[in-house]
């Protein structure tokens, strides 16, 4: 007896543990299921598309938020083809999408586009899976695709609008440029105009300055041939003193002394041809060079030349041509107390011969430069005023051209224009 | 002798150049104008060289040296200018004859003057 109702007691817990462990599965399926009724409620009610397809392009399931993003519903869309979706232009890719997810190739998320009922072309993010079933097997794909058609042409706008900003910014720096050009060689113009203009003016001041000079150098030249021509008649008279003598000498000779200062003055106004003949500027130069090179290196002074060779020659009287080079190296010569170079260098341009003569030394501000080539006007303690003169008329003279570049402690460069067939340089 | 005419308006100057000529053994028949050289010229009045200013107010050193050239003198002449006018006119004076090296600018050594006068006279 004790055997038996042990052994039903053996049964029924037996039974009793049986009965629990189905009670413990039923739960886990219960939980299971309760899951997957949640999960199936998440992809009904999702708002982004959830579709599966078989490999044929088949639909097979169609969620609410498919339906709300390309307008079929799930009635229509089951067993419709894909192809439905798909723009013309991505068919190709679909197919390549569906050959690899068989092949086994991982495929999971990317950007492509899909066609809505209404023809709209949407913008999709799509993510896919193999479908499997019971036994392992793939039956298709299953697709979620989240509608940023909106994201994608608010992403458009920004780069349009960044890429007009760059635009615009790059039309802003280059209007900046052309201002800048524009404004730079308006500048240039104006100090053009401005150059020409004051040219103009000292042109027509030294033209009525040699006026005025030649006219005085006629009313003068009268009396002082009277005076010296009187001294030296009375000094023919051997009754007079030593002393009376020596005081008319000394009219005579102040009147020689006035009279070549009228001379140097009259080569400003009227310099005269004097022995025109051809003329080779580079022996030229260079022999006023060699007669100046000694006195110059007492000074720490040095010259160096740079011709330009087989110049064709000018026809001028060399001996003024001589006077206006020793006179622009005197310049320079001067315009350096401390010593330093002279650089002197010829060249062709166009139709005249260019020579160019530049120092380093202490330069002129543009009063100065206004005024340089007004008789006696001089910067110097000991000068005559009337060396730049001589070189304006003799240039002038010439139908050649002088031109000064100064600034105060950056040098001097004097550039000369000869004229080859005898017009005047347009500089 | 030779004879010489000067002709200046400057007067004085007229004076010295005759003076230190007939110092130096010339004859002077003086001008002191233009207008009056051409009188003198118009003469029958024979000279050997005319020493003549250029600028005048009346007729000026080229009218009086056209109007010798008219009157078919042919002794030589010495110009004496103030300005340096004369070179304006050198190709009309060289047309009459006139050359630089007769060209003498005031104020002119009267030494000078007496050596151009000697050459010009091809005195030794």
């Amino acid at each position: 007896m004790e055997d038996k109702a042990k052994g039903e007691y053996l049964e029924q817990i037996k039974l009793l543990k049986k009965r629990i462990a189905e009670l413990e599965i039923s739960d886990s399926e219960r939980k299971q299921q309760r899951d997957i009724r949640f999960l199936a409620t998440v992809v009904r009610d999702s708002d982004d598309a959830i579709t599966i397809q078989d490999f044929e392009g088949r639909i097979t399931a169609w969620n609410r938020g498919a339906g709300q993003m390309y307008g079929y519903n799930e009635k229509e869309a089951l067993g419709m083809s894909i192809e439905h979706l798909t723009p013309p232009g991505n068919v190709a890719e679909h197919k390549e999408l569906t050959r690899r997810l068989i092949a086994g190739e991982a495929v999971t998320s990317f950007e492509t586009r899909r066609v809505a009922k209404d023809g709209r072309i949407l913008d999709v993010w799509l993510t896919v899976t193999k479908v499997m079933d019971d036994t392992g097997k793939p039956i298709g794909i299953a697709s979620t695709e989240r509608d940023i058609t909106e994201r994608k042409k608010a992403e458009e706008k920004l780069s349009q609008a960044l890429e007009d900003e760059i635009r615009s910014r790059e039309i802003a720096t280059s209007m900046l440029e052309d201002n800048n050009r524009i404004r730079e060689e308006l500048e240039r113009k104006l100090k053009e105009l401005k150059q020409t203009q004051s040219m103009l003016v000292q042109s027509e001041k030294l033209a009525s300055l040699g006026k005025l000079v030649a006219d005085m150098a006629h009313e003068v030249n009268n009396p002082l041939m009277i005076i010296s021509g009187n001294a030296q008649l009375s000094l023919l008279d051997g009754s007079l003193n030593e002393e009376l003598k020596n005081n008319l000498r000394i009219i005579h000779e102040e009147c020689n002394r006035a009279k070549n200062i009228i001379q140097r003055l009259l080569m400003f106004s009227r310099p005269g041809r004097g022995e025109q003949k051809p003329l080779d500027i580079n022996r030229s130069i260079e022999s006023v060079v060699k007669l100046l090179e000694h006195q110059f290196g007492l000074s720490n002074v040095k010259m160096s030349l740079q011709f330009a060779k087989g110049l064709p020659r000018v026809v001028m009287d060399e001996k003024q041509f001589q006077e206006v080079v020793m006179n622009l190296v005197s310049n320079a010569r001067d315009a350096m107390p401390e010593g330093g170079e002279i650089a002197i260098n010829t060249s062709l341009d166009g139709a005249y011969l260019k020579a160019e003569i530049k120092d380093s030394g202490v330069g002129m501000d543009d009063m100065t430069l206004a005024r340089i080539f007004e008789p006696f006007f001089t910067t110097k303690e000991k000068g005559t005023g009337l060396g730049l003169s001589i070189c304006y008329g003799i240039i002038k003279g010439l139908n050649g051209k002088i031109q000064f570049d100064s600034r105060p402690q950056k040098g001097t460069t004097v550039r000369i224009w000869l004229p080859i067939a005898g017009e005047a340089p347009h500089v | 002798m030779y004879k010489i005419l000067v002709v200046d308006d400057e007067e004085r100057i007229a004076d010295i150049t005759e003076k230190f000529l007939q110092m130096n053994g010339f004859d002077i028949l003086k001008a002191t104008g233009g207008e009056e050289a051409i009188r003198l010229l118009s003469t029958d009045a024979e000279f050997d060289l005319m020493v003549l200013d250029m600028k005048m107010p009346d007729a000026n050193g080229l009218a009086v040296i056209r109007k010798k050239t008219e009157l078919g003198k042919k002794f030589p002449l010495l110009l004496l200018t103030g300005s340096i006018d004369a070179e304006k006119y050198l190709k009309v004076l060289k047309e009459e004859g006139v050359t630089e090296e007769d060209i003498l600018y005031k104020p002119v050594d009267l030494f000078v003057l007496l050596e151009k006068v000697r050459k010009k006279l091809n005195i030794a």
